[in-house]
């Protein structure tokens, strides 16, 4: 069995003070292999979870210019790196993810209140019908009351309930 | 119903891909979705995670609602029982449950489209903490 060709590619996490990680991968890794291995190299975990991450990948051009979010992480690294204008020099732009029982979103602002959040189209849940809480609060956040969204936080929607019949 | 409602079996799939702890039971004709560990504040439960199944009726897909649900025996709650905690006693998958009295308010029950498994799940989490409680026990 012949040993898979191997590429030098740089990665980096698009925040001020981060170090660039150099290593080698396998030509035939998928783009999304490179990004988890750089998020591992960096000592971040990619959001909800590495396979399928909400955080983005993204090529970096000459002169340190950073392309669009690559759409599609499941192409060959090197055969990415043949299409023109493309380097091997690529960046992890973690975003503010976050989740309200289990679905995952991407925060459209630091602070949102929670009428901001349930209305998101991935999270979708009725203002009216559903209050939210911090995990294992029991305390509801007031509706229109920003909060602050740090990465990985997760909340609770919950309808409420009654006693007996 | 519309196209884009999931039928149990899909929204159980797509919970096991997040939550891992939600499965399909049946038992006498009935079908069940048993989750596993789900949190409760201990005290004053006795464990911080309880098994609880939840009745999907068999019009589930022609919009039947979600309502109330089972907690898996034994338990305790401040060294006894829980006042809400008196129903009916079954035998499923080799356990007892209880059914527990924890409804939907007056008027507001669970509704297809807008509620989902998911949601009522959140909502008997809820009753482990007394949350969202609208009348005391």
């Amino acid at each position: 069995m012949s040993k898979d060709t191997e590429i030098h590619v740089t990665t980096r996490i698009l925040r001020p003070g981060t170090q660039e990680n150099r290593f080698e991968i396998a030509e035939s890794a998928s783009l999304l292999e490179v990004m988890q291995e750089a998020a591992r190299r960096a000592s971040e975990t990619l959001l909800p979870n590495e396979d399928a991450p909400l955080d983005t990948f993204h090529n970096i051009q000459h002169h340190d210019d950073v392309r669009p979010a690559i759409d599609d992480l499941d192409q060959a690294v090197g055969e990415y790196v043949k299409e023109k204008h493309t380097t091997r020099d690529f960046a992890i732009t973690l975003v503010l993810a976050f989740c309200v029982n289990t679905r995952w979103a991407v925060a459209t602002a630091a602070q949102m209140s929670p009428r901001e959040i349930l209305a998101l189209p991935s999270i979708n849940l009725d203002f009216q019908s559903y209050t939210l809480y911090h995990q294992g609060s029991t305390e509801p956040l007031p509706l229109d009351t920003p909060l602050t969204i740090p990465r990985g936080l997760c909340l609770e929607a919950q309808r409420d309930g009654k006693y007996g019949r | 119903m519309g196209a884009d409602v999931a039928t149990i079996k899909e929204e159980v799939a797509g919970l096991t891909a997040r939550w891992l702890k939600v499965s399909l039971i049946e038992a006498n004709g009935q079908e069940y979705a048993q989750i596993l560990e789900l949190a409760a504040p201990s005290p004053p439960w006795d464990s911080s995670s309880h098994d609880v199944l939840i009745a999907i009726p068999a019009a589930y897909a022609d919009g039947a609602a979600l309502d109330a649900f089972y907690l898996r025996l034994p338990y305790k709650y401040k060294d006894g029982a829980h006042p809400q905690v008196g129903g009916a006693v079954i035998s499923v998958g080799g356990s007892q449950w209880q059914l527990v009295s924890w409804h939907y308010p007056d008027g507001k029950p669970w509704e297809r489209g807008r509620d989902s498994l998911e949601s009522h799940i959140m909502h008997c989490k809820g009753f482990f903490s007394h949350r969202g409680a609208v009348n005391d026990y």
